[in-house]
């Protein structure tokens, strides 16, 4: 029965289905053609173009093929027919995956053999590519078509959906401030978002039970709705988020218990304003918002009305012992507490900036911690001894693979890094590497003459410390640097000109992440 | 004669709006059982709860001796459902219609098949959204027919149609002797009383009369009586009863 339904969606569903191996074939090929440096324009608005016309065709044909066999109503010529409900469901999903995942897992492979990669990894990335596509895409469309009778009643459900997670992301984003996502755009937030997935997944396959075996479209839409509200309500805390992170990370330079982390002296620092006057605040609120960015604003909004008097800034002296010169420590959070002589909390707070960032140490090994507090708890706090405890979340990185590559018309192949070339024009020598999977969480490169001299390092440091694919529907991930050697302006002066561009070099130091941990410092606070 | 659908107390409630109140209802095998009734009596919920598209409120009904709640594909390979209402896949070509329904039913007949498009002249390469009501309903016949169902269920099959196209549909096809049962629910009274050995009157939801035909004449009207006077009279004397 499954072929029989198959055979008959394909005689309705060709031309779709067409259409869109067709868009997927112009973007592989736009893909090609942008190359290693993005010379291409029309690849480039090719790709501009087509890649919301492939997403919206992929999405089209799932629903659609759904709505030839509508669940919801009772004068559905399937109903009286033999089908089995699995045989149906079967059916639809087989058709999903030959019209969209079939067409798009060859493309894939023939794509990447033409960028120079062997075949093996080439065909594991691309299925791999397929299922995540048809498992968190396709199959919670296909469940979101079976709750519907045709387009128009999609659009009205999905917008009303979109509507409820708009609303349930204010509501909590304003009840609960930055507290509503603890993970949200920090290093951890792949665990939230791949919960989040196995969330969909769950739902999607409870709608299509339903429909499918129970045709309780009601419950169904509840179902959708629950979800919806669950998705924004249901977040890791830190800890945990962190925990599972560190059971995941693998031993990789010094072992955190040979780091020795101390606190100096906690310095009251000038007030800040927060850097910014409330118009300059309100402005960036605004920008939040027309970016979609909710949780943004809302937290800004409210650091406008809490922060009416200036905040104080204060910093800390950390002194780090233990890691070699080949690694350096990432802060992923930082949270803190003033306590009073009596050990009682006065004040809880965060590091304001959520993205990790490593801990730069000076020659002696001390890195400066800045933290603010509300100038009305500081001066409550004035003339009372007190302490400062920071509870810090920490990475090690470390460099795990050095390579050298001429500065232009290079390439290299390298298990760490992938594919890379390099390039040179007037003011920089440019590298772009590409590469299955994930690029290198961290990497740096440095642009040296033949003699030896060379140009600052540039760093590019990731904060995310997802162990697959940033974006899985892009199997093959880029990554790139460019270093500067030539002014225009003249302000700048570099010893690598690039008058010797030719016999130029660049050393490229790729750094993984190694063991997470926390660590618990206490500084002396004396407020004047 | 045993029971091919037994309805043991079925209700169905809209709202507040009953639709159907406690029907008990048998149809014996290999009769042509009428559902008579004005519109909204109740025929088509009733149908529709046999075939599972709906459920009931209350009570239970057998098909073919299978509950109807658990109805599934080997019981609805042995029946064959037409219906006014019923949504054909319409961007489908009539040919590739039966190139789809051919495989699902094993008992399918393609001599049957061909024979039935031939007389009911079914244009193969025409979309099934371009046919006209009366050719859509003999091709969903044509499908209905062409696996020999056991049963045959036709919800309002004359409604719409042509003096013409009826006669034939009822002289060539349905009047023809098969093996099987034919449960047919209409307000065309003419057109049942051609056509069937026993006839059930449903007025708002509720049953007045089931049985043969002689015995609704013998009971409710003289030999000669038509079968439009004697369902008028009884609704009319149910109504002023209520």
């Amino acid at each position: 029965m499954i072929w029989a339904v198959f055979r008959k969606d394909w005689a309705l569903l060709w031309p779709i289905a067409v259409l869109v191996t067709l868009i997927q074939v112009a973007l592989e090929w736009a893909s090609y053609q942008f190359g290693f440096f993005g010379v291409s324009p029309v690849a480039r608005e090719i790709m501009r173009l087509l890649t919301p016309a492939w997403f919206i065709g992929v999405i089209a044909l799932a629903v659609v093929v759904v709505h030839e066999d509508t669940i919801p109503g009772v004068d559905q010529d399937w109903l009286i027919r033999p089908l089995s409900r699995t045989d149906l469901l079967l059916a639809k999903l087989l058709f999903v995956a030959v019209t969209v995942c079939a067409p798009m897992l060859v493309v894939n492979i023939v794509d990447e053999l033409a960028q120079g990669f062997p075949f093996g990894p080439s065909l594991g990335y691309a299925v791999y590519k397929e299922l995540y596509l048809f498992v968190c895409l396709l199959v919670p469309a296909v469940a979101l078509a079976s709750a519907t009778r045709n387009a128009v009643e999609l659009v009205v459900l999905v917008a009303g959906l979109l509507l409820l997670y708009v609303v349930t992301v204010w509501l909590s984003a304003a009840l609960l401030g930055p507290a509503r996502c603890p993970t949200c755009e920090t290093s951890v937030t792949w665990i939230q978002s791949l919960l989040q997935h196995c969330g969909i997944l769950v739902g999607s396959a409870v709608v299509l039970g339903f429909q499918y075996y129970e045709r309780r479209t009601s419950l169904s839409r509840v179902l959708l709705a629950a979800g919806v509200v669950l998705l924004v309500v249901v977040q890791l805390p830190w800890n945990v988020a962190f925990a599972i992170q560190t059971w995941l990370g693998a031993p990789l330079g010094t072992a955190p218990a040979a780091l020795q982390i101390t606190a100096g002296e906690t310095t009251i620092a000038a007030s800040t304003a927060g850097g910014r006057n409330r118009q300059d605040n309100a402005k960036r609120a605004t920008q939040a918002l027309l970016q979609g960015d909710v949780d943004a604003a809302v937290e800004i909004q409210q650091s406008m009305r809490r922060n009416r008097t200036v905040p104080v800034t204060f910093t800390v002296p950390l002194q780090v012992r233990g890691a070699t010169h080949n690694e350096f420590l990432v802060v992923d959070r930082a949270d803190f507490t003033v306590l009073d002589m009596q050990g009682v909390a006065l004040y809880r707070g965060s590091r304001p900036e959520k993205k990790s960032a490593p801990l730069s140490t000076d020659a002696t090994g001390t890195a400066i911690q800045t933290f603010e507090m509300p100038a009305a708890v500081y001066q409550k706090l004035r003339g009372r001894a007190a302490s400062l405890v920071i509870d810090y979340s920490l990475t090690v990185r470390a460099l795990v693979a050095q390579y050298k590559m001429p500065a232009t018309g290079g390439e290299l192949r390298a298990a760490q890094i992938g594919i890379c070339r390099s390039d040179a024009d007037a003011s920089a020598s440019i590298i772009r590497c590409r590469q299955f999977g994930r690029p290198p969480n961290c990497y740096t490169a440095t642009l040296y003459a033949p003699d030896g001299r060379h140009n600052p390092e540039v760093r590019n440091c990731g904060s995310d410390y997802r162990p697959y694919i940033p974006s899985p529907l892009n199997i093959v991930s880029s990554a790139g640097v460019d270093l500067p050697m030539r002014d225009s302006y003249g302000v700048a002066h570099y010893d690598v000109d690039g008058s010797q561009i030719q016999d130029s070099y660049i050393v490229m130091k790729v750094y993984e992440t190694g063991e997470h941990f926390q660590r618990r410092v206490t500084s002396p606070l004396q407020p004047e | 004669m045993p029971a091919v659908i037994e309805t043991h107390d079925l209700a169905k409630n809209y709202g507040q709006f009953g639709a159907l109140q406690g029907l008990n209802m048998a149809m014996p095998q290999g009769s042509v059982f009428a559902l008579v009734g004005a519109s909204g009596a109740g025929k088509t919920t009733t149908i529709k709860i046999l075939l599972n598209m709906i459920a009931p409120t209350r009570g239970h009904a057998t098909i073919l001796g299978v509950d109807t709640r658990a109805i599934g594909p080997n019981l609805l390979s042995q029946v064959g459902y037409v219906s006014e209402s019923q949504a054909l896949p319409g961007r489908l070509r009539v040919e590739q219609f039966f190139d789809y329904l051919r495989p699902c039913y094993a008992s399918w007949d393609s001599g049957l098949e061909l024979q039935l498009r031939r007389q009911l002249r079914l244009p193969p390469s025409r979309k099934i959204n371009a046919l006209s009501h009366g050719m859509r309903l003999k091709l969903a016949l044509a499908c209905a027919m062409s696996f020999r169902p056991r049963l045959l269920v036709l919800d309002e099959p004359f409604s719409g149609l042509d003096a013409l196209t009826r006669d034939e549909m009822i002289g060539e096809f349905l009047r023809e002797p098969r093996e099987m049962s034919i449960l047919i629910s209409s307000h065309e009274l003419d057109e049942v009383e051609r056509l069937c050995t026993h006839v059930a009157f449903l007025d708002e939801g509720r049953l007045l009369f089931q049985g043969t035909l002689p015995e609704l004449r013998e009971h409710h009207g003289g030999p000669g009586s038509s079968l439009r006077n004697i369902f008028v009279s009884m609704v009319s004397a149910a109504r002023a009863g209520r």
